[in-house]
């Protein structure tokens, strides 16, 4: 009787999060290149908030995945979008970053401190969209979603997980016959109960900004970020 | 359903629940294990990996090594971690899969339980057709039943009363037989020794007046013994005829004739035959063809008048009258009837079980042998039709013919 109410609740919660976590101030800016690539930079600073800071240290690899709608005069929608994944890795002591773009291209940094981050993501440039027209009227509506971990430590993590669960816990092994014995896996006793549970592990945005980006005029044209 | 059947289906049903809790708890174990979200895990791990730098530093050598550990349980922290990030979804839905599989088994369990009661009140259909079957004088019920609980031992004895039933039905009749003989051996006894006695004394007074000599009251009287013995001997020979005419029943010769006027004529030919009796048809309107042997006819109709004008005259009933009445009927069988009703004293109740048997009669012991109407139904037969007592009381008794429906 409780889980669905607290279900309601969180998704509640996050809904009024989501509604408006950020003053519209400040937001972020956009320009559209004669190429007719919309490109958005001056991303606030969201990284030093208190619901995103501690995601930033776990070690997994957070990642804020934006969300791009320009709108021209007549209504017109265009959708767009980008990945930023940050990731601290500890044995170096640098945050790995990657800034990948609509188009696919990826810039890769590694940066060691948490200042020097954050002013690393204020001067993003991230190409968000393709086709728009230049020199239009343009309102775009920016929404970064925080995702706690990357899809590929999902995987590896539904992998482990499903495996653990099929799976008996080994014996300590004290000859090197009883370890061969502990290497073979064990057969699991419930294929689908295990596949059921271990795809329970999905990746939920935990919170979510939305601005309206300002326009910034783009003197030429710029070449892709890579 | 039985107690024990209950308890039994209980038992399966909790056994079951328990089996897959067991077999859920130990994956439930195992993974909460793995798991290992508890934040003393994950400071332990962190620390684990702390350690792993500052030994990489303080032993260069060796710092490929560390660092390969340092990997494994950053990977191993990666797991955890994203676990954690997961931990209600992950709870909610191994809850929501127990609960599938646990009704699933409930909902199984529970159809086979009513699948039982559907068999068991199938089987309980069935003896109870079987037994109404029973009740009604069946007595080659087979019921089917081949599993030994109630249902089944009760099904048993149904068939088992329905054996000793028949059984004994046929010691009956084997009874009955030996009564009907016993009787005809004791009539026939009496037949034969009333004449054969009489004859006996009249011999031994024809021998003592032989030897009286030639005197003309004499001879009168052995010309009038003569006779006598002469008569009882005739009356043998009667006796005889009545069981040759029984043994050699010819089949009839059929031919295609007109029921109505057959019956018009006898009733005609025979009006004066008895006394007692007053003969009336009333014809049809219409020609009622069957095939029959009107002479066998005939005998079948003089016999039953025969009947009725005894039956008048034994009671002091005096005159009667005896009516045909031929008709259609349609019982599944398309049939002719030819009805013969008279008003007299009815069949006595004792013999109307029997009146077609042979030495069935309500007569006295050396006054008929009973096999009119056994040798009337034998000639019905042969002619595909039957002979039947259709009712009788103190007004009177009515027999009826059936003939087959010939095609027009």
């Amino acid at each position: 009787m409780w889980r669905p109410l607290r279900t309601t609740l969180c998704a509640v919660s996050l809904a009024v999060l989501a509604a408006g976590a950020v003053p519209a101030a400040e937001g972020p800016s956009f320009t559209v290149g004669r190429d007719g690539v919309l490109r958005v930079s001056g991303l606030p600073d969201i990284l030093s908030r208190p619901e995103v800071r501690p995601h930033l240290s776990t070690g997994l690899t957070t990642t804020f995945s934006l969300r791009v709608t320009a709108t021209d005069e007549t209504g017109k929608k265009t959708q767009g979008g980008g990945r930023i994944d940050i990731r601290w890795e500890p044995w170096d002591e640098v945050f790995l970053t990657a800034a990948l773009s609509a188009d696919g291209h990826a810039r890769r940094e590694s940066i060691p401190s948490l200042d020097r981050l954050a002013a690393w993501w204020h001067s993003l440039e991230i190409p968000a969209a393709a086709g728009l027209a230049p020199g239009g009227r343009w309102t775009v509506r920016v929404e970064v979603n925080v995702i706690p971990f990357s899809a590929s430590e999902q995987r590896d993590t539904q992998r482990w997980f499903s495996d653990s669960l099929g799976q008996a816990p080994p014996a300590p092994a004290t000859s090197p016959q009883e370890q061969a014995t502990a290497a073979r896996p064990v057969p699991a006793n419930g294929g689908v109960l295990d596949l059921l549970i271990a795809t329970s592990i999905k990746r939920h945005s935990l919170i979510s900004f939305t601005w309206t980006a300002t326009p910034h005029p783009a003197p030429e044209q710029r070449k892709p970020t890579s | 359903m039985s107690l024990r059947v209950t308890l039994l289906t209980l038992l399966a049903l909790v056994a079951a629940a328990a089996l897959v809790f067991q077999a859920f708890q130990r994956q439930l174990s195992g993974a909460w294990f793995a798991f290992g979200v508890h934040p003393d895990v994950l400071s332990l791990i962190d620390r684990s990996l702390d350690d792993q730098k500052r030994l990489a530093r303080a032993d260069p050598e060796h710092a490929a090594d560390y660092r390969r550990r340092f990997d494994e349980v950053r990977a191993l922290q990666t797991h955890f971690k994203v676990l954690a990030y997961n931990r209600q979804e992950i709870v909610e839905r191994y809850e929501q899969t127990l609960l599938a599989v646990v009704s699933g088994i409930v909902i199984l369990a529970g159809s086979g339980y009513a699948w039982r009661q559907i068999r068991q009140e199938l089987r309980l259909a069935r003896l109870q057709r079987s037994l109404s079957d029973l009740s009604a004088g069946r007595t080659d019920i087979r019921v089917g039943e081949r599993r030994r609980d109630v249902i089944g031992r009760i099904a048993a004895m149904v068939e088992q009363t329905s054996r000793v039933m028949a059984r004994d039905r046929r010691r009956l009749a084997s009874l009955e037989n030996l009564s009907a003989w016993q009787d005809a051996a004791r009539r026939h006894a009496h037949e034969m020794r009333t004449p054969l006695t009489a004859a006996k004394l009249e011999l031994i007074r024809m021998r003592s007046l032989l030897e009286v000599g030639d005197e003309p009251e004499a001879r009168a009287e052995l010309n009038r013994l003569q006779e006598s013995v002469g008569q009882e001997i005739d009356r043998l020979g009667l006796f005889t005829q009545g069981f040759t005419s029984f043994a050699r029943v010819p089949q009839p010769t059929l031919k295609r004739q007109d029921l109505g006027r057959l019956v018009g004529e006898l009733a005609d030919l025979f009006a004066s035959a008895w006394p007692e009796l007053t003969l009336r048809f009333a014809p049809p309107e219409r020609p009622v063809e069957v095939l029959v042997d009107a002479e066998m006819l005939r005998q079948v109709l003089v016999n039953l008048c025969d009947n009725s004008a005894l039956a008048l005259r034994e009671r002091g009933r005096g005159a009667g009258t005896v009516a045909f009445s031929i008709a259609a009927l349609d019982e599944g069988v398309a049939l002719n009837t030819l009805d013969v009703a008279d008003d007299g004293p009815g069949v006595l109740p004792e013999i109307r079980g029997r009146l077609f048997e042979p030495y069935t009669t309500s007569r006295k012991i050396g006054e008929g042998m009973g096999l009119g109407l056994a040798i009337s139904r034998k000639i019905l037969l042969d002619h595909g039709g039957d002979l039947e007592l259709l009712r009788t009381s103190e007004a009177g008794t009515v027999f009826r013919l059936l003939f087959p429906r010939v095609p027009s």
